[in-house]
């Protein structure tokens, strides 16, 4: 009749050490007013609010994998404080760059798009082609920080030296890829 | 596949911090002595960093899907940041790893792993002063020293065309050691010479707001001369092709080093189809220069070490990440930075 009640706080923390993204929406949805009150307030804009709370989300998601990770306060809370330390942080990289470079947008993301620049972005690619398995693996391990047992639990591997040796060929089939997709020219231009 | 995935479990140990003590020790040594094994670890390190950002952008992605807002945009100045950080490293490492696979791994052996972290501007001062005494003494060869091979590509045929239009290298100090030798290219040989060296230089005020990026990127190869101190440009650039020795000027405390007894080389350390120059001293670097007919690039070898560039008439500070990106080519303008310390400014114009 009064339909359901919103997970707690701690029924989100579960689903996000259970790896189960839809709680980000979940607190997405809860608190994207209260950071977009705060940047708009700051000399913020309604989509800086929006970058900055992902932002904020994934850093949460992040350190909700850690097995000392305990929720001492809201979600709110919580996630205030990491919009506030980014958008500080954003900010004062604005006036230094105003201060001292006087460069344009353009100018500044033209590394990116540089074709002779070989960046990160080519090595995510090939991150991103891996198949879901070892994708899988390598975030669960990289990124979460899950050790071998975690990962092997979260996967459904038979033990934990069986997701070590899936892990290693997965990484050198990364390393492989990203060989493939360089050649001399790439570094001499 | 055993030991691959030992040494791939003990890398990952290292970079997610799980060392300690001794253990910690002893893989920070032997990335200091075994230039290979750097290189799996920097290689290691950089694919992690991209498998962590693959997952950010991910989740940024179900985020921005499910919530019906935009992905997150990068702004320009992280664009920047970002792209410039990655592209050192990226550069770097794979440069390495082209090296390795190109079954050259004799040449690691030749390198210095010696590592220096940047200087800030108020321990420039200091650090020239020790660094000018350090080059001193290199000048002296020690065992270790006397088998370091600097390694030229084959003269090109001089044309006017090509002779540096900014500058003459006016001495270079501290050669420590000769860089992994580019394997052959027919085309490169012949359109394209460089020399590798160390140079030890203060440096100040590192920051990656590379405001002269447009102007930096316009330049030509041709242009790009590493020096401890630039003469301004102009008449002295013809001298490259005529091998004559650069004008006189005041002795200095480096003059004095750089007559010393050059850096001996193995020649037969290095490849038939590379020439050996050597860069220890104010003749090593007119020689080279009279023998490229062109333009030299010195290289820092030391990995985190700050170089300095003279480049367009400016002078900027780059890594040696910069080392890898550079063999041979032009530095991208992310990778430079200008130099804004007055006084090292000064010294670096011969004013």
């Amino acid at each position: 009749m009064f339909g359901k009640r919103p997970p707690g706080d701690e029924e989100i923390l579960r689903m996000m050490q259970n790896g189960d993204q839809h709680a980000l929406v979940l607190l997405y949805k809860q608190h994207a007013g209260a950071v977009q009150r705060y940047i708009l307030r700051n000399s913020g804009s309604r989509e800086d609010a929006e970058d900055l709370l992902q932002e904020a989300l994934v850093v949460a998601w992040q350190n909700a994998q850690k097995p000392d990770f305990r929720l001492t306060s809201r979600w709110g809370t919580y996630l205030t404080a990491i919009c506030k330390n980014l958008w500080l942080k954003q900010l004062k990289k604005n006036s230094r760059f105003t201060d001292e470079a006087q460069v344009s947008p353009e100018k500044m993301s033209e590394p990116e798009n540089s074709s002779r620049t070989m960046d990160l972005k080519k090595i995510v690619a090939c991150v991103e082609q891996l198949d879901e398995t070892c994708r899988k693996l390598l975030t669960l391990f990289y990124f979460e920080g899950l050790d071998m047992e975690q990962i092997a639990l979260r996967i459904g591997f038979n033990n934990a030296d069986t997701a070590k040796a899936k892990k290693y060929q997965c990484f050198k089939r990364l390393e492989q890829r990203v060989k493939q997709q360089y050649d001399r020219s790439d570094f001499l231009g | 596949m055993t030991r691959g995935i030992d040494n791939s479990e003990l890398i990952d140990r290292f970079l997610r911090d799980e060392m300690r003590g001794e253990e910690r020790d002893v893989f920070l040594r032997r990335m200091e002595t075994d230039p290979a094994f750097r290189l799996e670890v920097e290689s290691q390190k950089l694919l992690a960093e991209a498998i962590r950002l693959a997952r950010k952008n991910e989740l940024k992605r179900y985020i921005a899907e499910q919530t019906q807002t935009r992905s997150a945009r990068l702004r320009p100045a992280l664009v920047w940041s970002l792209s410039a950080a990655a592209s050192i490293a990226a550069l770097a490492v794979f440069w390495f790893t082209w090296q390795r696979y190109d079954g050259s791994k004799e040449q690691f052996a030749r390198q210095d792993v010696k590592q220096e972290a940047p200087q800030s501007a108020p321990a420039a001062k200091e650090t020239e002063r020790l660094q000018r005494d350090r080059a001193i003494a290199r000048t002296t060869p020690s065992p270790a020293q006397a088998e370091v091979p600097l390694a030229v590509n084959e003269p090109p045929p001089v044309q006017q065309e090509d002779i540096d239009a900014n500058g003459s290298v006016e001495e270079s100090i501290g050669v420590s050691a000769g860089p992994p030798v580019a394997p052959s290219n027919e085309k490169e040989d012949a359109n394209q010479r460089y020399v590798v060296a160390t140079i030890v230089v203060a440096v100040a005020d590192y920051n990656m707001a590379a405001k002269d990026e447009a102007e930096t990127e316009s330049l030509s190869r041709q242009d790009v001369v590493v020096t401890k101190r630039v003469r301004p440009v102009g008449k002295e650039s013809n001298r490259a092709t005529t091998a004559q020795p650069a004008t006189s000027r005041p002795a200095t405390e480096q003059d004095d080093a750089s007559n010393r007894k050059p850096v001996t080389v193995d020649r037969n350390a290095v490849q038939s189809n590379y020439t050996l120059v050597f860069i220890n001293s104010k003749d090593g670097v007119q020689k080279a220069q009279a023998e490229s007919g062109k333009r030299i690039l010195l290289y820092n070898l030391p990995y985190n070490n700050p170089m300095l560039i003279a480049l367009g008439g400016k002078h900027y500070l780059g890594t040696a990440g910069l080392f890898y990106a550079l063999q041979p080519e032009l530095p991208t303008p992310q990778m430079l930075t200008p130099v804004k310390d007055a006084a090292l400014l000064k010294t670096l114009q011969g004013e």
